[in-house]
């Protein structure tokens, strides 16, 4: 019964759904309601999921490491030559698992509140919305691989609605665009997963599926290592914890690291290696797979916005750390270099551009693109305090954007006008606006304090030891990094200098009188968030307590996968 | 002598109850058709659906008989019957009932429905279906596609209108010349190796005969066949055919000499499937059939003519089954068959009740309706879902079985045109999803127009298409309860 929670808090939504599809509701904001308290109660959930989690030290991937589990067998369907495939409803949780839960369950609340911007069709908005509510955490508790991309596919359908149909002026060029690049993505992490289908079995599966007492574990790995069961007997499963042993694979097969199997002298292991960190790398997304976001950003209203920023990205860095690297440590380790350069340009190259913004959302979007980065340079180093650096960017990353779209969302409801050259001196009209703003600004360039500091730092000190430890990013890699952190400064400033400070004046086209302070709903909402990012940044161990032993097993499965 | 076979064949007429039935039935509803009866619609209706169902239990009921088990040869070796026939034949019927409950509810098909000759002739096309499927020499297997045939040429022309007329005359043309071919290469078949074609020893015959040409005559003979489900180069009727036909006919000649010809297909790829003449030569076709259906499909604005082109592409999808033996190709088929032939209808209703309405006979007159019909648009996005091989439907799993048994084939025989057709599908699911979604981006993110309303929605049409769309949605969460059945089904081919 200890999965109980993690059940209603996955499921509730779809009642919500149900209830909002059925009735007929005509007094305005009913509907924002029931996906508020629906949220919330998502929150609640997710916030006593988080204190009761007891950190613990078991080996990654193993059936003691996960929490809150829930297993049920769904079906096993017979594929011929490549044996049968096993699929469950297995949805558990772990010490990286809790921490993108709770911060999805946040950003989701958040993202219902600041939907009252929606005016037209709520009906199916919110539906849209509720949808997301289940796919998003689905994503991060699914504990197979098959459910997981289900998921998956459920956050991007939806998604490709609410900008299309709520969207800005280029919606439908946004919508597509950001369709055709996450289908690219997932048909590689489809593709991948296939070969991975064909190129691993589960004993564990097989014991539980023949149901005699006399066959192990054990037996069925002989019989395997023997080839007494032929590949068209095997059950193969994309379970996390079966597809992520080493010893699973099957002898022979194209992920064999004996196979010899080789294309343009690239091995079949770093094929699909690359394949997977594509996929994962566009919904992150890295430099050069990122020009989606920004346009996405631009379009979609408010709320979409927090969303998109605040946990879908996340998803990206989350198959990264779940799935690519335990799944190939070796090639993870080989790549270290070129995986750590591109995260480094990704935070330099996107730094400069957003300094070269005048759209005040498209400067945020590429801040996020170069935020990105240092999740890239910390997956890459293999290192606890990298790891650790990475998975506290997702988190603080997720409270710092929603934040920082929310505040762009309010000024963009007032004037119609993001640009930062139309405004001067908005302290002298909004000053409580300029407060929150430059919390929000300080925050995201990485002052010491907030949640981002910790995240960046925990990073660069993981990048810098990484030649000692696990893979090779030349300190120099590192160095230029930190170069991105100058210019995150420079443009953050820069802006903050120039929309908020001096002498208040507009651009014509704006009007002036629109500029009213935050209202009570904003302040909560704001404020709540600013409470966040800063209770995070000075006590990063409410976060690192519960999810450090988690880095710790991380990076000793790659330190033993690749010895 | 004549004594035995005068026994012989009355002993066979147990197994063409059904057959029976349906002549009985084409004759009582030449009746009513004669009568002036208030209703008559709902009875022809009525009593085809009955018909059908009569059928279906009865064949139904010598499946699961275990004698069934073995083949039998009737009437005089003409027809036989295994568990495989048996199962199609359900299959050939319930389709039948589907698509005479569907010329009923269909909103564009009022014309149909009051006409006793729609159904005359779908019952034609349903036994047609029977007979070529139960075939076991070439004769009656030709007799059944051409009684098929002629009652789809009638039903196209039946409407009397300049397109109906072209697409007919057209569809007749094409139909003609096809049999006329393939009774050509029976004429060359019948002197070297008989045309018993379905006796197990009939492949070997064929195989060891030494006359000249005799693949190419092989070819000849299934341009019949292929003619039926459009697999290149037999397809280019099929977008003007479907143009100038309604909905209703629409679905009678898209669906149901599909699910009577794969089948018979499939026994023919078992028997020549390691033959590597035969495999090339059909992969080729196949290829071309992919990829003519996918880039046609790409540019097509009116609706009627991207549901044909997008069949074929379909069609090409399902043959490539063709070209692979084994039982998981077999299962592959029928699963896709199953799944594409159930589901489409519920598609197909939809665009006949947009048409109706909005008179939507182009993409673009789908622009914004998705908000005025927002059940109707969600149900045609979930079988356009489908269609592609999204989940959460059933169509995932066909193209997943289709695109591991090619892969399981390639890494069986190391045969390198089973890798090209496996890349070829899969960057034709890929295309496929710029075109099925063309109506559903319409549908939603385009401005709407203003359009006068013409007739309303009847709850009857929205019951069918949700009930229909149960199916794929159902085998999505378990597909195990189909292809349970079917792996026991294709062990008998």
């Amino acid at each position: 019964m200890e999965s109980f929670g993690l059940t209603i808090l996955l499921w509730l939504p779809l009642l919500s759904l149900l209830v909002l599809l059925v009735g007929k509701y005509h007094q305005p904001g009913t509907l924002r309601t029931i996906t508020i308290v629906t949220t919330a109660i998502q929150l609640i959930i997710a916030v006593l999921l988080f204190i009761q989690m007891v950190p613990e030290y078991f080996p990654l991937h193993t059936s003691d490491s996960f929490v809150y589990k829930d297993f049920h067998p769904w079906f096993t369907l017979p594929l011929g030559q490549l044996g049968y495939l096993s699929v469950n409803y297995f949805v558990a949780v772990d010490g990286l698992t809790i921490s993108l839960l709770l911060l999805s369950s946040i950003v989701l609340f958040v993202g219902a509140l600041v939907s009252h911007t929606i005016q037209f069709q709520e009906k199916g908005y919110y539906a849209l919305y509720l949808l997301l509510c289940i796919s998003i955490p689905g994503c991060f508790v699914a504990q197979d691989l098959f459910l997981f991309f289900l998921f998956f596919e459920f956050m991007l359908l939806p998604m490709y609605f609410l900008i299309g149909i709520w969207g800005g002026v280029n919606k439908e060029y946004a919508a597509i665009k950001f369709f055709i690049y996450t289908l690219v993505g997932s048909l590689l992490i489809l593709v991948s997963f296939i070969i991975l289908y064909a190129s691993t079995y589960s004993p564990t599966e097989m014991v539980r599926l023949s149901g005699h007492s006399d066959i192990t574990v054990q037996s069925i790995q002989q019989a395997v290592m023997d080839k007494t069961i032929t590949t068209s007997d095997m059950v193969r499963s994309l379970s996390i914890q079966d597809v992520t042993k080493p010893t699973n694979i099957v002898p022979g097969s194209w992920l064999d690291p004996a196979s010899t199997t080789q294309w343009l002298g690239i091995s079949a292991r770093m094929w699909v290696f690359i394949a997977l960190l594509i996929g994962f790398i566009i919904k992150l997304p890295a430099i050069p797979f990122h020009t989606w976001l920004p346009d996405a950003h631009v379009e979609a209203p408010t709320a979409v916005s927090v969303v998109l920023a605040g946990i879908l990205l996340k998803i990206g860095g989350y198959g990264l750390i779940r799935i690519v690297w335990p799944i190939f440590p070796v090639e993870a380790m080989q790549a270290s270099t070129v995986i750590a350069i591109i995260g480094v340009v990704s935070i330099v190259y996107a730094a400069y551009v957003a300094l070269a913004q005048d759209d005040l959302k498209k400067m945020i979007a590429y801040s996020s693109v170069s935020h990105m980065g240092f999740v890239l340079l910390g997956i890459a180093s293999g290192t606890v305090e990298g790891i650790s650096g990475a998975v506290y960017q997702l988190f603080s990353h997720g409270l710092i954007s929603a934040l920082l779209f929310i505040l762009v969302g309010i000024l963009y409801e007032r004037t119609h006008d993001r640009s930062i050259a139309h405004y001067k001196g908005l302290l002298n009209k909004m000053p409580a606006f300029t407060v929150v703003v430059t919390i929000a600004f300080f925050a995201s360039l990485g002052l010491p304090g907030m949640s981002g500091f910790i995240a960046e730092i925990l990073v660069l000190i993981g990048a810098f030891q990484a030649s000692q430890v696990y893979s090779t990013i030349p300190i120099g890699v590192t160095i230029v990094a930190t170069i991105g952190l100058v210019v995150t400064a420079g443009y953050y400033l820069w802006t903050l200098q120039r929309m908020f400070f001096g002498k208040f004046s507009v651009h014509t086209s704006v009007d002036a009188h629109t500029l009213q302070d935050l209202t009570l709903m904003e302040k909560v909402v704001t404020y709540l968030l600013c409470g966040l990012v800063i209770l995070f940044g000075v006590l990063p161990s409410v976060l690192l307590d519960t999810i450090g032993p988690w880095m710790q097993t991380w990076v000793q499965f790659l330190q033993q996968s690749i010895q | 002598m004549i004594y035995d076979v005068i026994q012989h064949i009355i002993q066979s007429f147990p197994y063409a109850v059904t057959e029976i039935a349906l002549v009985i039935a084409f004759l009582v509803l030449m009746l009513i058709d004669m009568i002036q009866l208030k209703d008559k619609a709902l009875w022809s209706v009525v009593l085809t659906v009955a018909v059908a169902f009569y059928g279906a239990g009865e064949e139904l009921q010598q499946l699961f008989d275990r004698t069934s088990f073995q083949e039998v040869v009737y009437f005089q070796h003409l027809f036989h019957r295994t568990p495989f026939t048996l199962f199609v034949r359900v299959l050939i019927l319930l389709l039948g009932a589907l698509s005479a409950v569907y010329l009923y509810l269909s909103p564009m098909g009022v014309y149909w429905k009051n006409r006793g000759e729609t159904y005359l002739l779908l019952l034609a096309i349903i036994a047609g279906g029977l007979i070529s499927i139960s075939s076991y020499h070439a004769m009656p297997l030709l007799l059944g596609i051409e009684l098929m045939s002629i009652a789809s040429y009638i039903l196209v022309a039946a409407r009397i209108t300049a397109a109906s007329g072209e697409a007919a005359i057209k569809y007749l043309l094409y139909g003609a010349f096809t049999t006329a071919i393939t009774l050509f290469a029976l004429s060359l078949l019948y002197p070297t190796a008989g045309i018993h074609i379905f006796h197990p020893d009939w492949a070997t015959q064929f195989l060891e005969s030494s006359f000249p040409f005799k693949w190419l005559v092989l070819t000849l003979f299934f341009s019949g066949l292929l003619f039926k489900i459009s697999l290149f180069p037999f397809h280019p009727w099929t977008p003007d055919v479907y143009q100038g036909s309604d909905w209703s006919i629409i679905q009678i000649i898209a669906l149901l000499p599909k699910m009577a010809v794969f089948p018979i297909l499939l026994q023919w790829a078992a028997l020549f499937g390691a033959i590597d003449v035969f495999v090339g030569g059909l992969s080729l076709l196949v290829l071309a059939t992919i990829i003519v259906g996918n880039t046609a499909a790409l540019h097509q604005s009116n609706v009627k003519r991207w549901v044909a082109w997008s069949g074929v592409a379909q069609t090409g999808f399902m043959a490539c089954t063709l070209v692979m033996t084994g039982d998981q190709a077999q299962l592959s088929l029928l699963f896709y068959l199953i799944v594409y032939l159930f589901s489409l209808p519920a598609a197909l209703m939809i665009l006949d009740y947009f048409e109706s309405k909005y008179q939507a006979k182009e993409v673009d007159n789908f622009n914004g309706l998705g908000k005025k019909e927002p059940i109707g648009s969600v149900i045609f996005v979930l079988s356009m879902a489908n269609l592609i091989g999204l989940p959460p439907t059933a169509g995932f799993y066909s193209k997943v079985y289709i695109m591991t048994t090619l892969w399981s084939s390639y890494l069986e025989q190391d045969e390198i045109l089973y890798l090209i057709l496996l890349l070829t599908a899969v960057a034709a699911t890929l295309v496929s999803l710029y075109y099925y979604l063309k109506i559903p981006y319409a549908l939603f993110f385009k401005a709407s127009e203003k359009k006068t309303i013409l007739t309303s929605i009847s709850g009857s049409t929205v019951l069918f298409v949700i009930l229909i769309s149960i199916l794929p949605l159902g085998i999505f969460f378990q597909p195990e309860w189909l292809s349970n059945w079917l792996r026991v089904i294709v062990a008998f081919i």
